[in-house]
Order: C-alpha cells, then sequence, then structure tokens
C-alpha cells in the first residue's frame, strides 16, 4: 500500500493524517499549542517548538499509530496559518518568533507609508489587494525599521509553510497563492516577484522560489528524516496556506466553486478561470497554473455566537449551551418579529472595509427575548454573509458550488439561513477533517498518483443545504444594507 | 388618632389607593395591576376591574380598621380613556383606552371637517381630533353598535365612573378633558358633530369641588369625595409642583416630564395643558421607562435591581423607543435600538445602555420644555416607582444634568388625589397649603461635573441616531 501524509498547523492546533490512496483516512493524530501576544496588536508563534516542532510530534504519532512503515509513505504535504513573517540566517534558523497573519496590525504605520508611497490604485493593480495587516511587505519593513539588529542578519523571509518545507528538505520555496500575500513585493500580472514598486524592503535572494503548491519542492533529508521518522528522500510538496488546503479538501476544484467556511470568521474562496479585479475581494493566483482564486472575509462569525452564549446564556452549561440557544431561535419565525442585527463587533472586512463599524440591534420592542436576539444575530450574520455573495454577483463572478466546512456546519439554523438569504444551496461533504485531508491529496497529485477531480470520490457529498425562499429575509436585506449605511457615521463617533 | 385622606389612582396598568395622614405620611397603600387587552389596534380594558379593585381596596382599608379615620376620598385616573354607562351606571361596553386606535376614520373624518379658524375658536388652540378624542369614541360607537350608543346616558372617565361608584354622581371636571373643552369653559362645539353627543356628556366641575358623599365600608359615616382631576396633574401636584418655574418628573411604566411656567413658547412634540388655577403645565410624556428597564433585565435573565447593579459603563447607545415613543418624538413606529456594540460589551454594557438611554428620552423632553417654557428648571421634583434605585437615580441625575429630588410618598398620583380632596373637604384652605404640608422630599441627587463630557458627548448622537435608524425601525415595526 502507498500512502501520504498532510499536517496543518493552525492558530491553536496541529493535525496530521495519513490517507491511502483511495483517500480513507487511516490515521489521525494532533496536538496543540499557543498563540503568544507579546502586547497588544502583535501575535506570534514560536516556529521551533509550534511549527517544526509539532510537525515532528504529530509525524511520529501517526507512524506508531497506524504502523505504517515509513517508506510506505510516499509524499508529505503541510500547511499552515499563515501569511506569516518569519526572518531566517543563512542557515535557516529563526531570527525571532513568526509574525503570524493579519491578526498582527504592528506594521499598520509601513502599510499607510507604503501605499502612500506607491500609491493605492498601483497597489490594487499590480498586487490584487490593497495593503492591510495581512500583507507581509509592510511587517518587513517593520523588521527593517524597528529590529535593524535582525534585519542585519536576515538571509530569508519565509512564511509558516516554506519554514516547514525547508526544514523537511533544505529548500526555500513558497507557493503563488501565499506570495500573494508578499504585497507589494509580489506582482499578480507576472506572477513574479517584484521589488520595483517598493525597492527598499527586501533583496532578491532574500525571498523563497516561487512554485506551484502541488510541485515536488524538495526531498525529505537524512537529517529531517532522522528527527521525523519519515523516510529519506521522501518527496515534500510546495504547498500552501491553511485555507486554501481545506478548499482543496471539501472539492473545490472548478471555476465556480466556493468555499464557504463558518469558523471564527466566515472565510471564502472562490476559484475562477480570470482574475477577479475588484477592490472589495481579495486576489491570488490558485494552487494550480491557470486558475485564479477570489476572496472574502467577515470580521466577525462564530466568534459572535460565541460572545451571546459567554454574555448572554451564563446559566446553561457550556456543552449544551449551543444547541438550546439554536433550539431557542428556531422557535422563532424568520425575521425574528421585526428584529435586525449589524455584526460588526469588529468593524467589517468584506465587502465594506471599515474598521469602525460596530453591532447593533434595531427594531427592538418589548416582546423581544433572548430567543429573538440570538436568532437575529443568526440572521444578521447570514445577511452579512448575502452581502458578500451580491458583491461576488456585481463583479460576474456569481458562485456555482457551495462547499461548507468548519464548526459552524453543525448549527444548522446557521446554515439554512446563510443558504436562503445569498439563495444558493450549500454541500457538506462526508469528512470534515479539513486542510491537512487537503495536503494529503496535494501530496499525491505532487508523485502523479492522482489529480484533483479525485477530490469527488474521496470526500464525497454528504448532504446538501436547498435555498429556499423566505420572504422576511428578503424584506430585511435592503433594510439591513441601509442600516449600516445610516448609523455608520455614528459608529465612528462612538469609536472616539 | 389622627385623621386621614385617601387617594384613589386608575392608572394604566395598576390601581392603588393610598391613605394619608394630614402632614404626608402614608398610613395605607394597596396596588394591584391589572390588564389590558391589546389586538391589532385595540387596547381595551374591563371597567369592573377598576371598580372591583377599589372595592377590594376599602375593604383592606376596612380590615386595617383605618375606614373611619378617613375624612375626604380624592380620585385621578388615565384619561383619554372612555367608558360608555347607561342611566344606571353599569358599564356597556369595555373601556377604549388612550392606547386605543380603533375610532381613527372617524377621527380623520371629523378632523379633516374643521378649518384652522374654526379650531381656534373651539379649543383656544389647533388642537388635533385623533382617535382617542372622546368625540371620535362617540363617532364610532353610535356608528358600530347603535344599540349601544342608544342605551348609552353618559360616556365617562375611569375617574368619573369610580367617582359615580362611590357617590351615584355622574360628574366630570374640565381639567381632565384635554381637547375637548371651549376657551370659556364647557365642552366644545365639536360635541355637536355627533349626533347624540351633547346629551351624553357629564356636567363638569371644578376639581376641587365635593363631587358627592360615600361611606366607606366600615366606616361609621359619609364623608366627601372630591371631582378631582387625571393623573398627570395629580402626579404633578403629589410632587410638589404647583408654582413657575418648578419642574416635575413622574416615572413609572414610562417617564413624564413637565414645568410649569405662565410663558408659552411653541415647542415641537411639547404639550401645553389649558391653565388650571394660575397653573400653565408643560408637558412631555415619553413612552420609556421602567418598562425598558424589566425589558432587558428579562433578556438578560436579571431582576431589574441585579440589572442596576450590574451595570457598567460603555461607548455604546440604546435609543428605549421599545414601544414607539411619545413626547417629543412622536413616532408610535419608533423602536428599541442598541448602537456601537462591541465584543468586550456583555449584560453589564448593555444593562447601562438601557439605563443612560431611558434617561437621555427624558433629556430630550426636558430640553423641549426649556423652550417650551422659556425657561430652565434645575431642580426637578421626582415621584413614582420608577425612582426606586438611587443608582439609576445618579445616572438619570448625571444624564440630564439636574438635580432630582425624590418625593417619599411611593405614589405622587394618589398623594396628588389626596390633596385635593383635602382641600375639597376644607381640611386645607387651598392647594398650596394642602401640598407644602403633604408633600415631602427625602432623596436628593446632585450631577456629577465630571461625567458631563460623557453625557454631553453622548447626547449629542441620540437624536442624529434615532433619525438615521427612523426609516429602518417603521420598515421592521411594519413587517
Amino acid at each position: 500500500m502507498s500512502y501520504t501524509l498532510g499536517v496543518d498547523i493552525g492558530t491553536y492546533e496541529t493535525k496530521g493524517v495519513l490517507v491511502d490512496a483511495d483517500g480513507a483516512v487511516v490515521a489521525m493524530a494532533s496536538t496543540t499549542h499557543d498563540m503568544l501576544v507579546p502586547q497588544p496588536g502583535w501575535a506570534e508563534h514560536r516556529p521551533e517548538q509550534d511549527w517544526w516542532g509539532d510537525f515532528v510530534i504529530v509525524t511520529q504519532k501517526l507512524i506508531e499509530q497506524s504502523g505504517i512503515p515509513a517508506d510506505q509513505i510516499k509524499a508529505v504535504a503541510c500547511s499552515a496559518i499563515g501569511p506569516c513573517m518569519l526572518p531566517v540566517d543563512t542557515d535557516g534558523a529563526p531570527l525571532m518568533n513568526g509574525v503570524l497573519y493579519g491578526v498582527d496590525t504592528r506594521a499598520m504605520a509601513e502599510v499607510r507609508t507604503l501605499t502612500q508611497q506607491i500609491g493605492a490604485e498601483v497597489v490594487l493593480e499590480r498586487c490584487g489587494n490593497a495593503l492591510t495587516s495581512q500583507s507581509v511587505g509592510p511587517k518587513i519593513l517593520w523588521l527593517k525599521n524597528a529590529r535593524p539588529d535582525i534585519y542585519a542578519k536576515t538571509a530569508k523571509v519565509l512564511s509558516s509553510t516554506s519554514f516547514l518545507v525547508h526544514r523537511l528538505t533544505g529548500e526555500y520555496v513558497i507557493d503563488h497563492y501565499t506570495a500573494a500575500s508578499f504585497s507589494p513585493l509580489y506582482d499578480v500580472t507576472t506572477q513574479d516577484w517584484c521589488l520595483a514598486l517598493a525597492p527598499e524592503i527586501v533583496t532578491p535572494d532574500m525571498l523563497p522560489r516561487l512554485m506551484w503548491s502541488a510541485e515536488v519542492a524538495g526531498h525529505v533529508t537524512t537529517q529531517a528524516a532522522e528527527v521525523t521518522g519519515l523516510a529519506p528522500g521522501t518527496p515534500v510538496t510546495v504547498g500552501t496556506i491553511d485555507a486554501a488546503a481545506e478548499a482543496l479538501s471539501v472539492g473545490v476544484r472548478d471555476a465556480g466553486d466556493m468555499m464557504m467556511m463558518y469558523g471564527s470568521t466566515i472565510f471564502m474562496i472562490m476559484l475562477t478561470s480570470e482574475r477577479v479585479r475588484d477592490g472589495r475581494l481579495w486576489y491570488a493566483p490558485w494552487l494550480f497554473p491557470g486558475q485564479h482564486a477570489s476572496m472574502a472575509g467577515l470580521a466577525t462569525s462564530g466568534t459572535l455566537t460565541h460572545w451571546f452564549r459567554d454574555q448572554f446564556a451564563r446559566e446553561l452549561p457550556r456543552d449544551t449551551a449551543f444547541p438550546t440557544l439554536a433550539a431557542e431561535a428556531a422557535t422563532i419565525a424568520p425575521g425574528a418579529n421585526g428584529l435586525l442585527f449589524l455584526p460588526y463587533f469588529s468593524g467589517e472586512r468584506t465587502p465594506l472595509h471599515d474598521p469602525h463599524a460596530k453591532g447593533a440591534f434595531f427594531g427592538l420592542n418589548l416582546t423581544h427575548t433572548r430567543a429573538h436576539m440570538f436568532r437575529a444575530l443568526i440572521e444578521g450574520i447570514a445577511h452579512g454573509t448575502a452581502h458578500v455573495i451580491e458583491t461576488y454577483r456585481e463583479v460576474g463572478a456569481e458562485p456555482a458550488r457551495l462547499l461548507a466546512v468548519g464548526g459552524g456546519t453543525n448549527n444548522a439554523l446557521w446554515v439554512q439561513a446563510t443558504s436562503d438569504t445569498s439563495g444558493l444551496d450549500q454541500i457538506v461533504c462526508d469528512k470534515t477533517v479539513g486542510a491537512s485531508y487537503g495536503n494529503a491529496l496535494l501530496a499525491r497529485i505532487a508523485i502523479g498518483d492522482a489529480k484533483v477531480d479525485d477530490i469527488t470520490r474521496w470526500n464525497p457529498v454528504a448532504r446538501t443545504i436547498a435555498a429556499q425562499a423566505v420572504p422576511a429575509y428578503a424584506k430585511a436585506y435592503p433594510l439591513f444594507r441601509r442600516l449600516y449605511e445610516q448609523t455608520k457615521d455614528i459608529a465612528k463617533e462612538l469609536s472616539e | 388618632m389622627t385623621d386621614l385622606i385617601l387617594g384613589i389612582d386608575i392608572g394604566t396598568t395598576a390601581v392603588k389607593l393610598a391613605a394619608y395622614d394630614l402632614a404626608g405620611v402614608e398610613v395605607f397603600r394597596r396596588a394591584t395591576p391589572y390588564p389590558t387587552r391589546h389586538a391589532a389596534a385595540i387596547a381595551e380594558q374591563d371597567p369592573s376591574d377598576w371598580l372591583s379593585l377599589v372595592d377590594e381596596g376599602l375593604a383592606d382599608l376596612a380590615a386595617a380598621a383605618l375606614a373611619d379615620r378617613v375624612r375626604a376620598v380624592g380620585v385621578t385616573s388615565q384619561v383619554n380613556t372612555h367608558v360608555f354607562v347607561d342611566g344606571k351606571r353599569h358599564p356597556l361596553h369595555r373601556a377604549i383606552t388612550w392606547k386605543d386606535g380603533r375610532c381613527a376614520a372617524q377621527a380623520a373624518r371629523i378632523d379633516a371637517e374643521i378649518d384652522h379658524q374654526t379650531r381656534l375658536e373651539w379649543f383656544g388652540a389647533p388642537m388635533p381630533i385623533d382617535a382617542s378624542h372622546m368625540v371620535a369614541r362617540m363617532a364610532w360607537m353610535a356608528e358600530t353598535h347603535p344599540d349601544i350608543w342608544a342605551r348609552t346616558a353618559a360616556v365617562l372617565l375611569p375617574k368619573d365612573l369610580a367617582i359615580a361608584h362611590l357617590t351615584g354622581a355622574v360628574l366630570s371636571d374640565p381639567v381632565s378633558h384635554i381637547g375637548a373643552i371651549a376657551p370659556r369653559g364647557g365642552f366644545a362645539p365639536v360635541f355637536d358633530r355627533v349626533a347624540g353627543a351633547r346629551t351624553r356628556l357629564p356636567g363638569l366641575q371644578d376639581p376641587t369641588s365635593i363631587a358627592g358623599m360615600t361611606t366607606l365600608p366600615g366606616a361609621s359615616g359619609p364623608i366627601p369625595v372630591a371631582t378631582g382631576l387625571m393623573d398627570a396633574w395629580a402626579g404633578m401636584l403629589g410632587v410638589g409642583t404647583r408654582r413657575d418655574g418648578q419642574a416635575m418628573y413622574l416615572s413609572g411604566t414610562s417617564e413624564i416630564a413637565g414645568v410649569l411656567s405662565p410663558n408659552i413658547h411653541a415647542a415641537p412634540g411639547i404639550l401645553v395643558f389649558p391653565p388650571y388655577a394660575g397653573i400653565t403645565m408643560h408637558v412631555a410624556p415619553t413612552q420609556a421607562g421602567g418598562a425598558a428597564l424589566d425589558w432587558i433585565a428579562g433578556v438578560l435573565g436579571l431582576s431589574p435591581a441585579q440589572a442596576i447593579a450590574t451595570a457598567k459603563p460603555a461607548a455604546a447607545l440604546f435609543l428605549p423607543h421599545l414601544p414607539g415613543e411619545r413626547a417629543p418624538l412622536w413616532d408610535a413606529h419608533a423602536r428599541g435600538t442598541f448602537l456601537g456594540l462591541t465584543p468586550d460589551m456583555g449584560p453589564a454594557e448593555l444593562a447601562h445602555c438601557v439605563l443612560e438611554g431611558v434617561a437621555m428620552a427624558v433629556r430630550l423632553a426636558f430640553e423641549g420644555l426649556d423652550q417650551s417654557a422659556g425657561l430652565r428648571a434645575n431642580i426637578l421634583n421626582c415621584g413614582g416607582g420608577g425612582f426606586a434605585s438611587d443608582r439609576w437615580n445618579q445616572i438619570r441625575a448625571n444624564m440630564l444634568d439636574r438635580t432630582l429630588q425624590c418625593v417619599a410618598a411611593r405614589d405622587p398620583g394618589a398623594l396628588g388625589a389626596a390633596a385635593v380632596a383635602a382641600v375639597a373637604a376644607g381640611l386645607h384652605p387651598n392647594l398650596d397649603a394642602a401640598l407644602s404640608q403633604t408633600v415631602r422630599f427625602d432623596r436628593r441627587f446632585v450631577p456629577d461635573r465630571a461625567a458631563r463630557d460623557r453625557s454631553d458627548a453622548l447626547f449629542a448622537l441620540y437624536q442624529p441616531a434615532y433619525e438615521a435608524a427612523r426609516a429602518t425601525n417603521h420598515a421592521l415595526a411594519a413587517l
């Protein structure tokens, strides 16, 4: 038999799977780590311990549990939270903790400086996205400005996945999907590094080599083999960021396919045949040449259901609180008896991109209860999601297939409301393993044993949520849209 | 044994009886809630609820061996609530309350028939005829229930029905019939627009006159019952507001703000009652109040007292228009709104928003009153169940930037009615004397200067927030 290994490093958890040639999961293992917040606005991982250390632990566990000989593991792929910014020295040793993705806002001054210097229009056209806290370029500039001592020793700047691949193979590579977040250092039209927009950030030799995710980056070195238990010479794929691997794991493969991830935030990846040019949506080349990805994300989602549970359902036992709240809300008719909720508790990302937006309840009357408020909260998130779908429609990129993933898919009310407000059916697949499973497929593709389309066989459709026409949602949606516009100035003033 | 005066208040949600000695010390109290039946535009009450609660209260008074000490009875009530009675004073139909909108068509028709000049001649002011006007109620009954109309001998207010029940006298007072009285007294000519209306109007007497005599259960002889006046006036008197420049702030399920001034400057949404006994009341009844606190406490699974105790300030805003808003916005379709929520907020912050939101509604009302009265009252005479919490009172004082002084009596309406009765019975020579002896303040809340910036900054957003949410809240109310 032959197996492939997929490992994914999340914000708090690392998960790995061994998958056979038919897509069956033969072993699964996980371990946890912390996110460090050394000061407000900073978020870090320790690369040696949290990334490489976790990879080793999970891999060893999988080999031990499964009893599969290492030489039957034919290929390895990993993904990780990202994009991250990690400077390494000439030996590939980390010079500091890894600076995490958009949750780390330390480089906002550099974001503003670079945007002003290059011009917002130029950044958008050449890099596909505006510069934000998600962008790696400004974080490297921060390093140069704030820690010149470290910058002086920096031989390469890596993302989390690149670091793992280097540990396994000695190669410095990065996939195009992740590289698109290295703005303003990556040109999406030429699909190549571009230092012309901001020459002061790095020299060309500091960036890893660009490759596609399912290409073989290199092979497991003797040294890495000793530590992990993998066979020396095992092919290692270039890999990608966790969300992309997750999309792959549930069958996102053709233009028009969209992953809808119900996590702490809602995150969407849609494949397109052409690059979608719109400042409200994020862009990256997809994992394979010739395909493009258009991304969107809400600022809050699952975090709001947790907020509501923690603040307003303290008397409920924690393990049954969500089912109880959902059951309460299910007794309320759609529309929550004229109650409307704006979910912008942490501002909003797609499509408003307004950091000052705030949460709100409108239409409250004396008959409204906690059940109405929870229902309105779920419906508000669903309206926020419908707003994103509407944005895709406006740019001519109507999703053809919606694939739902994440913990929130267990909340039937939420998933149904999302279909009903956006007018799209949703598919939930059989396996909910996540990104590590997508990596196992990537590894299999890299060695020529599978094609992307095999995912439909590996992970078949388990159920479909059919969109229903709900008049109450149709009436509420324009009000939802109008309310933000009418109250955004007040929300901004409240933050001052 | 000292003499007592008894006040009866037939409010919108409860019937209260309270007996006081002549110094205003409460010696007996009974407050019992009763239901309102709501359906679409309908909001009606069973008049027999009022009378049986009055009778039960009097029985309790007798059981406490206090009835024989009562020297006078005063009655006040909600107004624009009408009950149709036959010649034996028996109600023929459920009472149509001030909140009931079923007579809107009749009101609109009559209103359309009256031009501006006629209106001024009839009422002395451009008074609108709305669905709560007595003439609209009469027209509705005549059209839709001609059999009941034919048997109707009089149309009475709750207080008038109670007085009739106690004394047999069918009468009313001019103060309680806002918008129906001619400038020179008596019911306005508008009642001639409905055939048979004029003959079904009660006779009018001065509030401090004696309506009739009654013998309370457990008492040895008859005592006088005063003609009395409506609840807003009784409440105003009950918090000791009787001179120009003085202000009142009543709080129960809703908050009512008022100030006395002979000067009248038009101010949007502020009502000015026709003068009585040299008193001109500018009044702004809001819809927000204790009901909003009870609501948020229910949502949070807390008691109202717990909700107040946990409250913590936050940079968020609450519009307390859960059942719509009355003065000064007069918007039945306004709705409650939380704005500015962030993940660090929870029950404590939401509760504080509600307490502060109610105070903002009252601040808006007082700002309108300042304009209407041409003066700013810096000390507010406060009374009602809504002032039970000192913490909330301080939040109110800070938001209003005015000093609150709270009366010791728990039911200012009943105390005001009792004080009027004391004058009617000759126990006090006049209202001024009656009030100065019976009304006492026992708590005072001075605005905290340090809170002023926050109050001003939040309040600056209150009306913009209302304006911004108005169209959507209207649409939501219609869903």
